[in-house]
């Protein structure tokens, strides 16, 4: 029995393909018991800066940290742009260099994964992950686009304060502001995103302000602003004749200023004594408002004032003839000229200096006596140089306030607190010069008080006051000089012959001015100034018959027809002061001034 | 694969062929030799010393990853094989060839997907076989017959090594195979009983163990001997063998 080959290789395939199918082979799979983790667990992210909606003014740097609260931490994947950085720690850094073209709000989103923890396949393929995710709103802003108003402005305190508005978006600390170049400034108040800073200590002057804004980290802008209230300055308004205001141009912003050592405070002026002739120096220091003792001064401003109109030149004055006559310093030869009593000012330091004479006159206004170096100039009623004698004292021995000239032509002269020497320069023939020296001088001990010499108007007697009493002598016939007359001192501390009554003296004593006659010294009237002490001379006016004495205290203006004191007013504290004033035509002459005092002695 | 498995089918071919040109020859003879086709299915063990080391390294290897746990490791299986003979003066000589498989796999799965790697064998054996009778007892008036069988045959073995990585609900992470062969000489002595219902058809009963030599793992070519896990590897089927077989005498 054979089989036939068909069959055989049917046979063969079927065994090879039975042989296939039972080739070892398993689908077993070990099985490993594994909990499904919970969908949701606890994972937080933070970000710094961590605001929602974040502006950013340059490339910034970010910060995250993804707490996962003890589960693996797997990734975080940061995607903000078109940029997409991967973290494989749970906290890192990141920089967005932002687009400076586009300002538009962009989203920062940063995933982050965290295993799960199981020990799963998936988990230890990093496959199963618990996601979270979390996106953030972040936009560009271009600080150099920003117009930040940075000006100036004054509070209504008066207060210098700049200000700049800081966009909303950003920081206060993008801007700082600095007084002059280098002083920061601190901000004083803050009006929603207007930021003041008050600058207090500003009080004048070119001041600038800067605001310097950190638009990213390598660059800065600059604005400035300028301020420039102008430093005050002096107005000075005479009030009177005697006071002044005195005034500085006032300022919007407050300020505090000290005048001299006379006014300190925030006000504009200061009503201040002065007396005429007298220069008063001020000098105003500004400080700022926030004043303290150790401030120091923004400014500083000095001034002179002196009360009265210049009358800088020589005088003498004629009440016959109701004029002065004037020696202006010239360039060359000095000349004299007539002036009312209107008397123009004059300054010589506006008008040159130059020589001028010591000038003298007798009410009669008929000569006049100009001294120039040794020689003494004789002008008659025309103001003609008509005759010169050679002073023959030295010029420096003659005592100025003591030249006298007389109605009748006498010119005398006292020199040196020691001798009198009476000049003739009116038209008698018969004499020319007579000296004498008063009996009761002792030029030692003598008591320097103004007017100790006087000859009477008619040139026939000389009172002298002596070191211990007043002598009147008679020097009429100008050769010989007997007293006719002496009295203590005590009763004529001064003596002034009356020059529109030959026949009247005028003495003071202690508390009291007199008219006595002459040479009998009888007296005629008194006038008592209770506690006023000793009172000086000065002249008398023969145009109000005035008399002008002063006390340590005052000067005193006294008509000697009423013999009442018609006006007074203070010296100051300084007695040196009541030495110098002269009244001439109501025209008080002090200080190379001249005040009129017409309104006061009525 | 495909090409592979045309070879196989080649080879299986190639006793049949042999038999269908001997039994036109013996039609055309009738000389009176007996031959016999033995048709086998086999259990057996597979030793694979080697292969388990393999297994052992990936598996302690996985464990800073994913690691895996011992799910087979060449297990006793089937095998399959086909003799061809003739009688001569001892019993029956002739051409064998065989089948055999094992394989071992690591693997760990759990609710999110699963990870394995498989080491797969296969081997084909062709060779001299010849089967002695030593006593034949009357059994139900046929002969139950006790021998054994003795074979000398080339070894050739086919190691595939696949990693596949899975998560569920996504394409497969790593899905990798290769296959390595090697070459080798193959014995499997063997004791037998067999008894046959009729001139034509009978059974065997054997029982035996194998032993084999092979060379080292390569890579389509023998000189391409390949290292893993820092070793050479051998596909090593000794062990015991039992089978049984359906043998038909014409």
């Amino acid at each position: 029995m054979g089989i036939k080959l068909p069959w055989g290789m049917i046979l063969t395939l079927l065994i090879t393909g039975f042989l296939q199918s039972c080739i070892y082979e398993t689908d077993i799979l070990s099985e490993v018991d594994i909990k499904k983790p919970n969908t949701f667990q606890q994972v937080d992210i933070t970000l710094t800066p961590s605001k929602d909606s974040m502006v950013i003014f340059d490339q910034t740097d970010f910060n995250f940290n993804v707490n996962s609260y003890h589960l693996k931490f797997n990734a975080a994947v940061v995607k903000y742009l078109n940029e997409e950085h991967t973290f494989e720690q749970s906290s890192g850094g990141f920089t967005i260099i932002p687009d400076k073209t586009n300002e538009n709000w962009f989203d920062l989103t940063i995933d982050f994964y965290v295993h799960t923890g199981t020990g799963s396949i998936a988990d230890r393929l990093n496959a199963e992950n618990y996601l979270g995710s979390k996106t953030w709103k972040v936009k560009y802003f271009n600080l150099k686009n920003v117009d930040y108003h940075f000006q100036h402005h004054l509070t209504a305190d008066s207060i210098v304060e700049v200000f700049w508005v800081k966009p909303k978006i950003v920081p206060a600390t993008i801007g700082a502001v600095y007084g002059g170049s280098s002083t920061k400034m601190t901000a004083t108040r803050i009006s929603g995103d207007t930021l003041f800073y008050a600058d207090r200590n500003y009080c004048g002057g070119g001041q600038n302000y800067n605001l310097n804004v950190s638009v990213n980290r390598n660059e800065q802008v600059g604005f400035s602003t300028n301020v420039n209230y102008p430093y005050p300055e002096f107005n000075i308004t005479p009030i009177g004749f005697d006071s002044c205001l005195v005034s500085w141009t006032p300022s919007p912003i407050r300020r505090y200023y000290k005048l001299s050592d006379k006014y300190a405070g925030f006000g504009n002026s200061f009503k201040d004594l002065v007396l005429p002739g007298l220069s008063q120096n001020y000098n105003l220091s500004t400080f700022p408002s926030n004043y303290t003792s150790s401030t120091s001064y923004s400014s500083y401003i000095w001034t002179t004032f002196v009360q009265g109109v210049k009358a800088d030149y020589q005088w003498a004055y004629s009440n016959v003839k109701d004029k002065f006559v004037l020696s202006k310093a010239m360039t060359n030869y000095p000349g004299l000229t007539w002036s009312d009593y209107t008397l123009p000012p004059y300054d010589r330091k506006t008008e040159g200096y130059g020589l001028e004479y010591t000038l003298c006159g007798n009410n009669a206004g008929t000569h006049y006596i100009g001294i120039l170096n040794d020689v003494f100039h004789v002008f008659d009623e025309n103001l003609a140089d008509i005759r010169q004698i050679k002073f023959e004292s030295k010029p420096e021995t003659v005592s100025y306030y003591y030249l006298q000239v007389t109605d009748n032509g006498c010119f005398a002269s006292f020199n040196s607190y020691r001798e009198l020497t009476i000049y003739n320069i009116g038209s008698d023939p018969g004499w020319q010069k007579f000296t004498f020296i008063p009996g009761n001088i002792d030029s030692t001990s003598i008591s320097y008080a103004m007017s100790i010499t006087s000859l009477t108007a008619d040139g026939h007697y000389a009172a002298v006051c002596g070191s211990k009493n007043l002598n009147i002598y008679d020097v009429s016939d100008h050769q010989h000089a007997p007293v006719v007359f002496s009295a203590p001192r005590s009763q004529a501390y001064c003596v002034l012959a009356n020059r529109l009554n030959k026949d009247e003296l005028i003495v003071t004593s202690k508390d009291k001015i007199e008219v006595r006659s002459c040479p009998g010294f009888q007296l005629k009237k008194q006038l008592v100034l209770e506690g006023m002490g000793d009172l000086n001379i000065m002249n008398v006016d023969s145009y109000s018959n005035i008399v002008l004495v002063s006390s340590a205290t005052y000067y005193h203006f006294i008509n000697l027809n009423t013999m009442k004191e018609v006006f007074r007013f203070t010296l100051g504290g300084n007695p040196y002061y009541g030495y110098g004033a002269r009244l001439y035509r109501n025209q008080l002459f002090v200080g190379n001034t001249k005040t009129d005092m017409t309104p006061y002695l009525k | 694969m495909t090409m592979r498995k045309i070879i196989f089918c080649i080879i299986l071919m190639l006793p049949v062929l042999v038999f269908a040109q001997s039994t036109e020859n013996s039609n055309s003879n009738q000389t009176g030799r007996i031959n016999e086709l033995t048709v086998e299915t086999g259990f057996g063990s597979y030793y694979m010393s080697s292969l388990k080391d393999l297994q052992n390294s990936i598996i302690s290897e996985s464990n800073s990853n994913i690691p895996l746990l011992k799910t087979t490791s060449f297990p006793s299986y089937f095998n399959y094989s086909l003799k061809f003979g003739s009688q001569n003066d001892k019993g029956y000589a002739g051409f064998t060839c065989g089948l055999m498989s094992t394989g071992a796999r690591s693997s760990v799965s759990d609710y999110s997907g699963y990870y394995l790697t498989d080491i797969n064998c296969m081997a084909l054996h062709i060779g001299y076989y010849s089967r002695t009778a030593i006593a034949t007892y009357p059994l139900l008036k046929r002969p139950l017959e006790i021998g054994y069988i003795v074979n000398g045959s080339v070894l050739y073995s086919f190691v595939t090594l696949r990693e596949n990585l899975q998560l569920y609900g996504s394409d497969a992470l790593s899905d990798n195979s290769n296959t390595l062969n090697s070459i080798g000489v193959y014995t499997e002595p063997m004791l037998y009983v067999s008894y046959m219902f009729s001139r034509h058809i009978g059974v065997e009963f054997n029982a035996g163990g194998a032993l084999s030599i092979s060379s080292p793992l390569y890579y389509e070519k023998p000189k391409n001997e390949v290292e893993i896990y820092n070793k050479k590897r051998f596909a090593n089927w000794s062990g015991y063998r039992v089978s049984i077989g359906l043998i038909t005498r014409f």
